[in-house]
């Protein structure tokens, strides 16, 4: 048995010998602390895995039912295996480009790997928004920190009013849980949902659909999503997008399919439809979008948009598909970020018009890139195809309007296409002859993300079969 | 044992500071550092005796479920900020004890009044004392805002005293507990002053316009102590008049009780987005804490004064090291948000306790101001008021904006990370970062309180 605790004392170990650095500043430097905390997580992880996962708790406050409890739920094991992994890959790209006041931006690096691993293990609803706010607030000091001199700390502040509206509405939602249930256990409140009123259900579900709006994001509320994601540092980017869009597909499976699946169920239509709309109105947005940056990002939402269709299906199938494409789209977004950050880093651009014939310098770059792209659209036997199969399945069985979110997918091969040629192929531009391909550590990175890529997409029960409720 | 409560101790502390002063000047000592650890001491002796033996209980004071707790917390924060002041190095005046003790002496009293004269009386002694506090400190305008404070104050307790004397008009008695019987006009008139009078002490708009002025020209670490203690003391009163002495329970009271809340946090919000000097947004952010505060008893049940007694321990110990802090950076003269060349002066720890007391102020997890917000939301959800609810949400992302909007613009996180410079720190800076580093504690291990 391994305590679930011990995936959080281990990164806040890291972030106290991080703080405690300036006795023994010679030494070790702090990308090694959390290189070392990270690994030994995925080991912990592992083990964990095979000898299952013991709970933890401790009551804190029991007038407001606060207690510091972990417990698996559902569908914790897909999502910890991606809060544990993705990072060590996040990690190179954080060392490559942070290169002011180290020590606190690891800490905060830390502080968004424990809150997110926090966040999917915690079975208190308090301790949930606790770690879920953490996250937040680390990610908006990275951005604005570390992130674009001029304009990073108001791309900062957008993102912080957007999504804090997002927890304010999600704390509403918990404390009409509180309300009706007299507990912030979960499985508490989804052994008591039965008593809650009809129309408290359906408030509450609305204030949960604004949260998952805002952090996915979906159509009307994705506002801050661009100059968060374009004005990070690329750590940054990679932990918005791969983790932190995620928690919202967490929170809309756990609460809107685990407790209000009721109304999840009665306004399948309309959300499906919202869905479909975001996924090709995001398309083509993206196919417009002439940075790899910006072009990424439209991109991500677009998956999650996905996601959200699958979600909102209420279909076990489909929620089984947009687990399985939540975990595979954060380490493809990783992966294509990260070529991105290295192609700005050596072209001095991430306009793709001014690119042009890189393949021939850097073909193991372009090796990766094309296949994060291939992976992306959901060629067979890479992670994303198996994810979008089922949610199309599931979801076209309840209602056929999905289907339309296809047209999507053939927009996205055309963009993506289109990086490629304009990119990869073509004459090479004389300002990059000198151009090296990508070195060794980075290789290994990138290798690293495939790898699990490639896996997903070949053996996708491996995760299926964790999903033990749906 | 019976005698051994918080406010005798205090009292008799008054008592032996002013004759010790008056023998120290026969026999012609300066020794005036003793007497103030002899304050530290009575403060600290009547936070254990309240812990140990409870409040006053006699005649016209009468303990309550809370009081206990309540008086605890003043008397916590009023111990540190009174430290926080002797620790400056100026000769502080055995003035200063003297009037300090009062305010916190009339700050418990107002706590445990059950008869509308007791809490008058109370009321006013706090308030004499907090206009000497205010004035002690001659800067720049402390003329100014104590003439502001003074003249507001008065009228207030004219007010005060008019709806008083309307309620007894109405009712025929004063004492909480027979305040039953009624004739309703000049009684209702009578409540509605009240409010106005106790409006005034508790910043509620439109009875704030004194406040900004007096806390920016008082000494910062004088504003600690009015922001939070004197303020709670307001609140308090409110809650001990409006929830248990008179029975007011209509929807007329609840609807005036909501709007005077909901204007204050909005209205509060929006001015403080403006504000270029950081003390008066602070100013700002505190007058919005006590409309949250207010909206909690608004809603006139069990849970929502539960909820108001807590947010007003959260919000008073935020304030209180947000302020303190502040006053180590005033002294470094940072006085606009924009300048953010001055920052690299001071010394880390303000820097991270003014950090960790906004973000309280704000409400972000895990410090007991997001408990206290938590708690506020479900005492509105529980009486239905999910509309009000939604309403505080749009003017939370107001102030979440304009709080992080300091933090930023006046560069305190890159001060904290960007710590280079090795002055020699002294033991007074030692003291008060001590000082905010235990009330900075107290932010996360109040939740046990919840």
């Amino acid at each position: 048995m391994v305590n679930l605790t011990l995936l959080l004392i281990v990164p806040a170990l890291g972030i106290l010998l991080i703080i405690l650095r300036r006795f023994y500043e010679k030494f070790v430097s702090p990308e090694i602390i959390v290189f070392s905390v990270m690994v030994l997580n995925a080991i912990l992880f592992g083990l964990g895995l095979v000898f299952g996962f013991g709970n933890f708790s401790v009551n804190i406050n029991s007038s407001i039912s606060l207690a510091f409890s972990l417990q698996e739920n559902f569908i914790t094991i897909p999502f910890l295996f991606l809060a544990t992994v993705v990072p060590l890959a996040i990690l190179l790209f954080a060392v490559k480009e942070i290169k002011e006041s180290k020590d606190i931006f690891y800490i905060f690096y830390l502080l968004v790997y424990l809150s997110v691993i926090s966040v999917f293990i915690s079975s208190n609803l308090l301790i949930f928004f606790v770690f879920w706010e953490v996250a937040v607030l680390s990610l908006f000091f990275i951005t604005g920190l570390w992130g674009d001199k001029k304009k990073g700390k108001k791309a900062a502040m957008k993102f912080l009013v957007f999504t804090q509206f997002g927890s304010l509405t999600l704390l509403a939602v918990f404390i009409l849980l509180f309300l009706y249930t007299g507990s912030f256990n979960f499985s508490v409140i989804a052994s008591k949902m039965s008593l809650l009123p009809s129309y408290i259900e359906y408030i509450a579900f609305f204030l949960l659909l604004i949260t998952v709006m805002i952090k996915m994001p979906i159509f009307p509320l994705h506002g801050w999503l661009l100059d968060s994601y374009y004005y990070s540092p690329s750590s940054g980017t990679m932990f918005l997008s791969s983790m932190l869009s995620k928690l919202g597909g967490f929170a809309f499976i756990l609460f809107g399919f685990g407790l209000f699946r009721n109304v999840l169920i009665a306004f399948r239509l309309p959300l499906i439809s919202l869905g479909v709309f975001t996924a090709v109105y995001i398309a083509f947005t993206a196919s417009g979008q002439k940075d790899l940056k910006k072009l990424l990002s439209y991109s991500s939402m677009f998956y999650m948009a996905l996601i959200f269709i699958g979600v909102s299906s209420g279909v076990n199938t489909a929620i089984a598909g947009s687990i399985l494409l939540m975990v595979s789209h954060a380490f493809i977004i990783t992966l294509l970020f990260g070529v991105s950050y290295i192609l700005l880093k050596r072209t001095g651009t991430n306009e793709m018009e001014s690119m042009g014939g890189i393949m021939s310098k850097m073909p193991i770059l372009s090796f990766f890139l094309v296949f994060g792209i291939f992976a992306s659209l959901g060629i067979p036997g890479l992670s994303n195809f198996p994810g979008e199969l089922l949610i199309f399945i599931g979801s076209y069985s309840v209602a056929g309007i999905s289907l339309i979110a296809i047209f999507g997918i053939m927009l996205s091969t055309n963009y993506y296409l289109r990086v490629i040629k304009q990119s990869l192929f073509g004459q090479l531009k004389k300002t990059f002859a000198s151009l090296k391909d990508i070195s060794r550590a980075e290789v290994i990175t990138m290798g690293f993300l495939s790898f699990f890529i490639l896996l997903i997409g070949l053996f996708p029960s491996l995760l299926l079969n964790t999903l033990g409720g749906l | 044992m019976e005698y051994l409560n918080p406010q005798y101790v205090l009292f008799a502390g008054i008592l032996a500071i002013i004759l010790l002063d008056f023998l120290r000047h026969s026999a012609k000592s300066d020794k005036k550092a003793f007497l103030h650890y002899l304050t530290a001491a009575v403060f600290g002796l009547a936070f254990i005796f309240d812990i140990l033996y409870g409040n006053m209980d006699i005649s016209l004071f009468s303990e309550v479920s809370y009081s206990q707790f309540v008086v605890g917390f003043m008397l916590f924060i009023s111990f540190f900020v009174y430290l926080f002041i002797i620790s400056d190095k100026n000769d502080h005046s055995i003035a200063l004890d003297i009037s300090y003790l009062s305010a916190v002496l009339g700050s418990t009293l107002v706590v445990i009044s059950s008869n509308l004269i007791s809490l008058f009386l109370s009321i006013e002694l706090l308030s004499i004392a907090s206009y000497a506090l205010v004035y002690m400190y001659k800067s720049g305008n402390a003329l100014e805002g104590a003439v502001k404070y003074l003249s507001t104050g008065i009228i207030s307790m004219v007010i005060l005293i008019f709806g008083i004397s309307l309620i007894y008009a109405g009712a025929g008695t004063l004492s909480f507990s027979s305040l039953h019987v009624i004739s309703y006009l000049p009684f209702i008139a009578g409540v509605a002053i009240v409010i106005a009078g106790l409006g005034f002490k508790s910043t509620l708009v439109p009875f704030h316009m004194w406040a900004p002025d007096t806390y920016e020209a008082s000494k910062s670490s004088v504003t600690a102590f009015i922001s939070s203690v004197s303020k709670a003391a307001g609140l308090i009163a409110m809650i001990r008049i409006f929830f248990f002495a008179l029975p007011v329970s209509s929807a007329f009271v609840t609807v005036l009780f909501l709007s005077i809340a909901l204007i204050t946090i909005f209205l509060s919000a929006f001015l403080a987005s403006v504000q270029d000097r950081i003390k008066r947004i602070l100013a700002y952010s505190s007058i919005s804490q006590a409309g949250f505060a207010f909206i909690s008893i608004a809603v006139l049940t069990t849970r929502g004064i539960n909820a108001a007694i807590f947010y007003i321990f959260a919000f008073a110990v935020a304030d209180a090291i947000v302020f303190l802090a502040y006053d180590m950076f005033e002294n470094k003269k940072i006085i606009y948000k924009k300048q953010s060349n001055s920052i690299t002066q001071v010394s880390r720890i303000s820097a991270i306790a003014f950090f960790i007391g906004i973000l309280s102020l704000a409400g972000f997890p895990p410090t007991i101001g997001f408990f206290g917000k938590l708690l506020i939301f479900y005492a509105l959800f529980s009486s239905g008021y999910f509309l009000v609810v939604i309403l505080t949400f749009f003017a939370l992302l107001v102030s979440t904006f304009y709080y992080f909007n300091i933090l930023s613009e006046m560069h305190v996180v890159d001060k904290i990370i960007k710590n280079k410079n090795k002055i020699k720190i002294k033991t007074e800076q030692r003291i008060k970062e001590t000082i905010l580093i235990i009330l900075t504690l107290a932010l996360f291990v109040g939740v046990i309180f919840a």
